[in-house]
Formats: structure tokens, C-alpha cells, sequence
């Protein structure tokens, strides 16, 4: 595997300390910043694999910051928090953010939600997979991870893209929150139902019509969400 | 001329008598007739002559009494007119006299019946004008202009009777010089004839002005010589008003006159009452809409009141929350370092060189450290909120504690330059000595983090009035106006991005807070003085202790 580069963006020198240091202990190659700006400037120039964010950040919000990495790019991100607010969590999940981080929290659980997010994005091909799946506008090319609607690309997160390719590979069932959670999340995000809901959200923006009246990601209320065979 | 004709019939007969004889004596004279037989035959013709012109003259006469006897016996069934056939014949036998009188009368008649007939359609129309508004003005100006054009009198004026001040009121005229208006434009009830009807709630006639007791010939100028006062009554008998009309010439006025007079003032009175009750229901409709109006504001006051109160709470709910979600986002963030630090040693101590371990246990240390201010500064907050501040006030030299304050600040801030302003002698403050101190403290570790570090920090103590003012300046850059106020409030941030950097992390927002909460406590105030980019001098004054301060003081805490 090729070595892996996170930028931790945070403006106290003591967490990105800690950070560094229990990172580079894990294998990862480390870059930091204080500021939004260091950390835009940073990525443009190294572009790092995944990027932790505080959104307290002294000069630019970091919800600026991520709209503005996601304009370009979809780059796993976790962003960290101090605030309990829900807000800034969705805010967060829904500025297309893959994962989030309350503070205060323990260099495991840090490198578990790493993991997880790296995992989706290195979702590899398998033989038991379609090639490629159409349906009404909608077209996925499972190989070339492309997707576009009326034949125009649509880009996606990679936790979009996970999320997406499951309801596909079970078209005609119906999945559950938890199911879903954990087979685009892993386990330990069974019960993160939030993150569930702006990741379907932000999945029907991109790809609906109309996302008030969804054909693909069909509500199935109290239960989950399903993928409706044609 | 009927006369003329009767004579002539008289005059032609008796003419026909002596002329017929006339004839017949000269024809017997002058042919000296003797022969009986032929003066009788001439005689007899002559005779017969006169009895034939008789009798024709009286047909003629008779034919011409029974047809006027016959059209009168057509209008026999009028009263009146028997009534005065019935008077004529007695005063006057003459039939001839009596013919006369009564074909005058019947003429008169005839007048009287298309005046009758005009006065109906002059009530008619007051009806019609009173039915098709309810103006009340347009009512009054077309009864009166009305009744004077029907009966043919030049003045009339119309009152309206105000129950509250006893008072009639004119309200429409005609015909009256502005003298004459400006003279009469009010009656009491009773003074004079029209408040005198009034009050009796009779008719009364002035037949000539110049014959009243009250006639002043300078006064009444241009008053009617005839008047005649009508009282308007409604249904239930209540007075109205009144209607007068009035003649400049000397006038009498006859019963059918005075009928129609009625009739109309009785119309009239109906619309007065009409139109006053509509008033009185359109009165009583605004004062409703008043009263709702009124009560509409209440409540819209209420209203307003709730949505401060709501806002207030709200407010508070707010500050709340904020605090809250400071406090958290305060404690968070050094507890974030700690764990993280603390899961990592746990997790690769062993791995660790023991300069890196040793750096991440000092990082540990110090946010315990500021875990702990934190926590000491928000009880102290919650103290003085709640006013539970613990203050042992006693009389002290101002100079004394802040030489001791100075020397704990250099010790803190070694690179600093910390310098002393104070008299020599300063008068005592009843105060208690640790406060201050921590007051002092706290003003000078903020100069100290913000004053460039080679410019010193100046601490002064001086008397003004009855107090003792403590100051503390700095060059730093200095708070803008907007933020001079706020900036003593509890968790109130300066947002500015030049502050950031290596001394850029606010604290809570709470220290300031403390200090005028400290200040306050002991009656005194506290300021800061800025112009940005000039640094900025921290002020607070203290009370100078008194014998009343110090006996009203002396025994609590």
C-alpha cells in the first residue's frame, strides 16, 4: 500500500501534536495547520488522501474550508468538533463531509474512523460485482467508478459512491438504517442515523430530478431505504 | 255684467209696454177713429204685442236662472259651498246677489282645490325627501324651503332642541337677514314666543310683532312682523325643536294653513327623531367600534408585553445555551489535548522518546491547569450572578496591595516591564485586599498579552473626589469603540483575525467579567479608555473609606 498523507487541520498546536504523533506511530504521513487558509494551500499543493478538520479554525470557518476542498475535489474529510451542537455536525455531513470527530477523543478512535473512511474509498472492484448498472437516467460504471445521469457525470464523495453502489448491488430489497451503516460505515456507525440521512440527501440532489419525489433512493418509512428493481 | 243683461230684459218689456201703447193711442187720435169695432181690433193687437214680448222676455229669464240653478245643484254636495248658499240666503234674499257671490265662490273654490292639491304635493315631497335621506340638514333646508313656498311666506327658521343644555339651536333658515340669524340662533326654553311654544309644546301665533309687550322696534329690525311657532314632538311626546315661519308684511293665517303647518312640522319631527336616532345607533356603533378599538390596543399591548417577556426568555434561553455551548466548547478543548495525549501514552509509551514523552506530559499539565482556571473562573462568575460573592472588606492602603500584586505579576511575566505610578500617601479604601488584588492581576495579565514586549505596562493609584482610582495602560493596540462596553459582559469575544497567532486563543470571555463583578461588589466602576492601535488604559475607582462606610459595613462579610 502507498503510504497514505493526512493533513490535520486544527489551530491548537497541542492537538495537532498528539495527532502527529499517534498518526505517524500508525504509518501515515503527517501534514498539519493552524489556519484555513495554511490548511487550502496545503492541500492544493500535496494533495493529501484525507484531511482532518476543525471547524473552529481562527481565520476561515471550517465549514468554509471543506465547500471549498469540495468544489474540487472529493477528498475524504473528517471534521472536528468541540461544540455538542447537532448543527455543525450536519452542517458538516451535509457540505459532503465523510465522517465527524467530537472532541475530546482517543487516538483509536481517530485511527478507526480513518480506517473506515480510507476503506470506503478503497472500495475494490469484485468479481461477483456488475459491471456496470442502468436505470431510467441513470447510469454506473462500476469499473471506471463513473457515474452519470442523462449522460452527464456526476460526481461523487467516496461515501456517496459506497452508499450508492450498495443500494444497487441490492436493487429490489429493502436495506435497513443499521444495514446500511454498516456496510458503507462499518459497525461501528450502525446507530449514526444522521450521517445516514445526509449522505441519502445529498445521494438524491445529486442524482433525483426531483429529490422530493425520489425513483432511485425510495424512503421506506421506519425502516430503511431501497433501490427499486425496474 | 249678468245685472246689466237682467236689466235690459226689464228695461226692452216695459219699453215694449208704453211704446205699443204709445202707438195705438196716436193712431186713434190722429185718424180719429170712432168706429168701435176697428179701436178695439187695434187695441186687442196692441195688447197682444205686449203680452207676446212679456212672455218671451220671461223665458228668456227663466231659461237662464234654471240652468245656472242646475249647474250650481251639481256642486251642491260640497259643504262649504251649501254652508255658504246656506249663509247667503240668509243674509242675502237678494237672488240675484246671491248668484253672484256664489259663482265668485265657486271660482274660489277651484283655487283653493289647486292649491289644495299643490300643498299635497309640497308634503309629498317633504315625505319623499325625508324617506330618501337620512342627511338630516337636506331634510330640514327642503321642509322649510317648502312650506314657505306653499304658503307663501318669506321667512322660517328651524331649532333643534338640545336636552342636556335646555338650549334650541338653529339649525336651518331661510328668508332671515345674517342680523337677524346672528340674533336668533338660539333659544332657552321658555324665553320668548318660540321658547315659550316650546315648552308648552303649543302653536303660537304672533299676528303682529310691533303689538308684543317684548317689541323693541331697534332689536327686532329685521325679525317677521307675523310668526307663527310650531313645536316639534316625537311619538312619545318629547320635544324636538321647533318651526317658525314668519312674514315681513303683516299676515293672518287661517285653519287650513295651520293644518298644513302641522302636517308638515309633524314630518319634520319625524325626521329629526329619525335622524336622531340613527345618530345615537351610529353614536353608539363607534363607540363600540371605540371600545374595540381600545380593547384591540390592550391586547395588542398584552401582546407586546408577552413577545418582550418571550423575548427576554428567550434572550436568557439564549445566553444560556451560549454559555452552555461556550462552557462546553471551553472544556472540550483542553480535554481533547488531555485524552488524545493520554490514549496515545497509554497506546505507544513504550515507543516514545522520552523528550517527546516529556513534552506530551507537560501538555497535559498545562491544559489541567487551564481546565482548572476555567473552572474556578465560572464558579466565581456564578458567584457573583447569584451575589454570593464572599468579600471581607476591611480598610486598606491601596499602595500596599498593589506593590504585592506587582511583585506576584513579574514573577508571571519575567519579560515584561511592569511600572508603579503612586502618591506618596493616598487616603484609606474599605475594601477587601484579595479582590483587588486578583482585579489588578487580572487587568495586568491581559496588558501584558497584549502590549508589545518592550513597552512597559504602567500601573497608576490616584484620589479623585472621594475616591481612589486604579488604572492600568498598555500600548497594545487597543479595543475599538464598538467593543468598550461589551467587552466587561461574561463570554464576549472579540472576533478580530489580526489577534490571532501564537497569543491569538481568547480565553472564555470571562475575566473581565469577574473584574467589574469584583468592582461592582465594592461600589465602585469600571471603564476602559482606547483608541485603536494606541493601546488602551483599563480604569476602575474604589470608594474612599468613611466612618459611615466603615460602621454600616463593619460586621458582614
Amino acid at each position: 500500500m502507498d503510504e497514505t498523507t493526512i493533513l490535520i487541520v486544527d489551530d491548537e498546536p497541542k492537538i495537532l501534536r498528539f495527532v502527529d504523533t499517534s498518526l505517524r506511530l500508525s504509518g501515515y504521513e503527517i501534514l498539519t495547520a493552524e489556519t484555513g487558509q495554511i490548511a487550502l494551500d496545503i492541500y492544493e499543493h500535496d494533495h493529501p488522501d484525507l484531511i482532518i478538520l476543525d471547524l473552529g479554525l481562527p481565520d476561515i470557518d471550517g465549514l468554509v474550508v471543506l465547500e471549498k476542498i469540495r468544489q474540487y475535489s472529493t477528498v475524504p474529510v473528517i471534521i472536528l468538533t468541540a461544540r455538542d451542537d447537532e448543527k455543525d455536525k450536519v452542517a458538516g455531513l451535509e457540505l459532503g463531509a465523510d465522517d465527524y470527530l467530537t472532541k475530546p477523543f482517543g487516538t483509536q478512535e481517530l485511527k478507526a474512523r480513518i480506517e473506515a473512511v480510507l476503506r470506503r474509498v478503497r472500495w475494490s472492484p469484485q468479481p461477483s460485482d456488475l459491471a456496470e448498472f442502468v436505470m431510467l437516467g441513470l447510469q454506473v460504471d462500476f469499473r471506471r467508478r463513473r457515474v452519470t445521469v442523462n449522460g452527464e457525470e456526476v460526481h461523487l464523495t467516496p461515501t456517496e459512491y459506497g452508499l450508492l453502489r450498495v443500494l444497487i448491488q441490492n436493487s429490489g430489497h429493502v436495506l435497513s438504517h443499521g444495514d446500511l451503516l454498516s456496510r458503507v460505515w462499518g459497525d461501528e456507525y450502525r446507530n449514526d442515523l444522521a450521517i445516514l440521512r445526509v449522505n441519502i440527501s445529498r445521494l438524491r440532489q445529486k442524482l433525483e430530478e426531483d429529490p422530493r419525489e425520489p425513483r432511485f433512493i425510495v424512503t421506506v418509512p421506519g425502516v430503511g431505504y431501497t433501490l427499486p428493481s425496474e | 255684467m249678468r245685472k246689466r243683461w237682467l236689466t235690459s230684459k226689464l228695461v226692452f218689456t216695459i219699453g215694449t209696454l208704453v211704446a205699443t201703447n204709445v202707438v195705438f193711442l196716436s193712431v186713434v187720435s190722429v185718424y180719429s177713429l170712432r168706429d168701435p169695432i176697428l179701436i178695439g181690433v187695434l187695441y186687442a193687437c196692441a195688447q197682444s204685442i205686449i203680452i207676446l214680448v212679456v212672455v218671451m222676455q220671461y223665458f228668456s229669464v227663466k231659461q237662464y236662472i234654471d240652468r245656472i240653478v242646475t249647474t250650481l245643484q251639481s256642486r251642491l254636495s260640497e259643504p262649504f259651498l251649501s254652508d255658504v248658499c246656506g249663509k247667503r240666503t240668509s243674509s242675502s234674499p237678494d237672488p240675484n246677489n246671491q248668484i253672484d257671490l256664489l259663482i265668485d265662490r265657486y271660482h274660489q273654490q277651484q283655487e283653493d282645490m289647486i292649491r289644495r292639491s299643490e300643498r299635497i304635493d309640497s308634503v309629498n315631497l317633504i315625505a319623499a325627501t325625508i324617506n330618501r335621506t337620512l342627511d338630516l340638514q337636506v331634510i330640514l333646508d327642503t321642509s322649510l324651503s317648502e312650506i314657505l313656498r306653499i304658503m307663501n311666506w318669506d321667512m322660517g327658521a328651524i331649532y333643534i332642541y338640545d336636552d342636556r343644555t335646555q338650549i334650541m339651536n338653529m339649525v336651518s333658515y331661510q328668508g332671515l337677514t345674517e342680523d337677524a340669524v346672528r340674533n336668533s340662533l338660539t333659544y332657552r326654553l321658555g324665553e320668548g314666543m318660540a321658547g315659550r311654544s316650546a315648552k308648552s309644546r303649543q302653536i303660537m301665533v304672533t299676528e303682529d310683532i310691533t303689538n308684543s309687550p317684548e317689541y323693541e322696534p331697534a332689536a327686532c329690525a329685521d325679525l317677521p312682523r307675523t310668526q307663527v311657532t310650531v313645536p316639534l314632538t316625537n311619538v312619545a311626546g318629547s320635544l324636538l325643536g321647533i318651526l317658525q315661519i314668519g312674514s315681513s308684511n303683516l299676515r293672518s293665517i287661517n285653519e287650513p294653513e295651520l293644518n298644513l303647518l302641522s302636517t308638515v312640522a309633524h314630518q319634520v319631527a319625524l325626521a329629526i327623531d329619525k335622524a336622531q336616532l340613527y345618530q345615537a345607533a351610529n353614536q353608539h356603533a363607534q363607540d363600540l367600534e371605540k371600545i374595540v378599538e381600545a380593547r384591540t390596543a390592550e391586547l395588542a399591548e398584552a401582546i407586546d408585553k408577552l413577545s418582550v417577556a418571550l423575548e427576554k426568555a428567550q434572550e436568557a434561553e439564549k445566553v444560556k445555551s451560549l454559555l452552555i455551548s461556550t462552557v462546553s466548547h471551553e472544556l472540550r478543548t483542553p480535554l481533547a489535548t488531555i485524552k488524545g495525549n493520554t490514549s496515545l501514552l497509554i497506546e505507544h509509551h513504550d515507543k516514545l522518546p522520552s523528550d517527546v514523552l516529556v513534552q506530551h506530559l507537560a501538555d497535559i499539565e498545562e491544559e489541567t491547569d487551564k481546565l482548572t482556571d476555567l473552572i474556578s473562573n465560572l464558579l466565581e462568575m456564578s458567584r457573583i450572578e447569584a451575589g454570593s460573592l464572599h468579600i471581607q472588606r476591611e480598610p486598606i492602603n491601596v499602595i500596599d496591595v498593589l506593590d504585592s500584586t506587582l511583585g506576584a505579576a513579574r514573577l508571571r511575566h519575567p519579560q515584561a516591564t511592569l511600572n508603579l505610578i503612586t502618591p506618596r500617601k493616598l487616603p484609606m479604601v474599605y475594601a477587601d485586599p484579595r479582590r483587588i488584588e486578583q482585579i489588578v492581576a487580572n487587568l495586568v495579565d491581559n496588558a501584558c498579552k497584549y502590549a508589545p514586549p518592550q513597552e512597559p505596562v504602567t500601573i497608576q493609584a490616584e484620589a479623585a473626589d472621594d475616591e481612589i482610582k486604579v488604572s492600568v495602560r498598555d500600548s497594545g493596540r487597543g479595543v475599538a469603540p464598538e467593543h468598550q462596553e461589551k467587552i466587561f459582559d461574561r463570554f464576549y469575544q472579540v472576533t478580530d483575525p489580526a489577534s490571532s497567532g501564537d497569543t491569538g486563543r481568547h480565553g472564555i470571555g470571562l475575566g473581565l467579567a469577574i473584574c467589574r463583578g469584583l468592582v461592582e461588589a465594592h461600589e465602585g466602576r469600571i471603564w476602559v479608555e482606547s483608541e485603536p492601535g494606541k493601546g488602551a488604559t483599563f480604569a476602575f475607582t474604589l470608594p474612599v473609606a468613611t466612618r459611615e462606610r466603615l460602621s454600616s459595613g463593619g460586621h458582614n462579610g
